[in-house]
């Protein structure tokens, strides 16, 4: 596997220019922060903070659902960030079989495990909604289980990576198994459209928007909120997925070192043989 | 039975309170579990590999 060349990596560099020791020398940083991080951090907490403000006071509640439209300004970025990390994870598996480089493995595991927690939000938002609209939490409806096996897909992925540790051939099957994933997305998408579902459409297009004023303002705000949070979070797994991935070759090449001393200062033993035959021997 | 009362009083606040805040501590918990993590094993790396790539 090639590794990717340094200039490749927006994600990955900002720690590099910003721990800087007094004297302009460069220090190696001690987490997976930076002041790139630090900056989307803080812009994604005021955006949070902003989005709650007018979630749960400033916006009128809706005239047929009442306060509960309040949880579709969580609900529906929540929704739309899944299927952005999930399409990341497509994208970086497509390229990575393309270009074999570490790189684009290591976003896709990433933006799988980060898609994974904001898929888990969608539905458990959407099942308190469902209750009082709905009159239950949940319905066997094309969108909620398209949603569901989104989910478990996706868990199967990460389950994937982890099992594979270590294997030469993980992020290949990995790859397969992201790309192999992500056609779901579409089916979701669509699914309403398709399918006939107690889930309600699309309610924002260019052709028709079904939102006011300020409700379509917060609603906004909480998908630039939900993205910045994203976005901080790729930027910190990413890295983490960086350093596991420099352990796991650390690691097994102490494994290796240690077979070799092993073969080495013992006295060569017949591969074939087990214990028993070498006591006949 | 209290959220019912809860909620025929309130309308929904109740769901609307458990959804917000269950996205509040989900997103925090992963997201101090992820920064403490990298902390923590960015340590067992020599200081010339902890550079990203």
């Amino acid at each position: 596997m090639k590794s990717a060349p340094a200039n490749s990596v927006a994600l990955a560099n900002e720690a590099d220019q910003t721990d800087a020791g007094p004297g302009g020398e460069r220090r190696a940083p001690e987490g997976t922060g930076s002041r790139g991080s630090r900056i989307v951090g803080c812009l994604a907490l005021i955006s949070l903070a902003a989005t709650a403000l007018y979630g749960l006071v400033l916006s009128p509640p809706d005239a047929n659902q009442g306060n509960a439209a309040r949880l579709l300004y969580i609900h529906v970025p929540t929704a739309t960030v899944a299927y952005l990390a999930f399409g990341v994870t497509a994208l970086g598996s497509a390229v990575y079989l393309w270009k074999r480089t570490e790189f684009w493995d290591l976003l896709a595991g990433a933006s799988a495990e980060v898609g994974v927690v904001f898929t888990g939000l969608c539905l458990l938002t959407g099942m308190l909604w469902g209750r009082p609209i709905w009159g239950v939490y949940w319905v066997w409806d094309a969108r909620l289980t398209t949603t569901l096996l989104l989910f478990v897909l996706f868990l199967g992925y990460l389950a994937l990576r982890r099992v594979l540790v270590g294997s030469p051939s993980r992020a290949k099957w990995s790859a397969v198994a992201g790309i192999v994933a992500a056609i779901d997305i579409p089916i979701v998408h669509y699914s309403t459209s398709w399918w006939n579902t107690l889930h309600q459409g699309t309610t924002i297009s260019p052709q028709k928007t079904q939102m006011g004023g300020l409700m379509l303002f917060t609603l906004g705000l909480g998908f630039l909120s939900f993205l910045l949070v994203y976005w901080w979070l790729m930027i910190h797994r990413f890295r983490l997925q960086y350093i596991e991935s420099r352990l796991d070759e650390v690691g097994l090449d102490a494994a290796i070192a240690e077979r070799r001393a092993e073969a080495g200062g013992a006295a060569p033993t017949p591969p074939a043989a087990g214990p028993e035959l070498a006591e006949a021997r | 039975m209290l959220a019912d009362t809860l909620n025929q009083a309130g309308h929904y606040w109740t769901y609307v309170g458990v959804g917000y805040g269950a996205a509040f501590v989900v997103l925090t918990t992963y997201a101090v579990r992820t920064v403490r993590r990298g902390r923590k094993l960015s340590r067992r790396l020599p200081p010339d590999q902890r550079r990203w790539m």
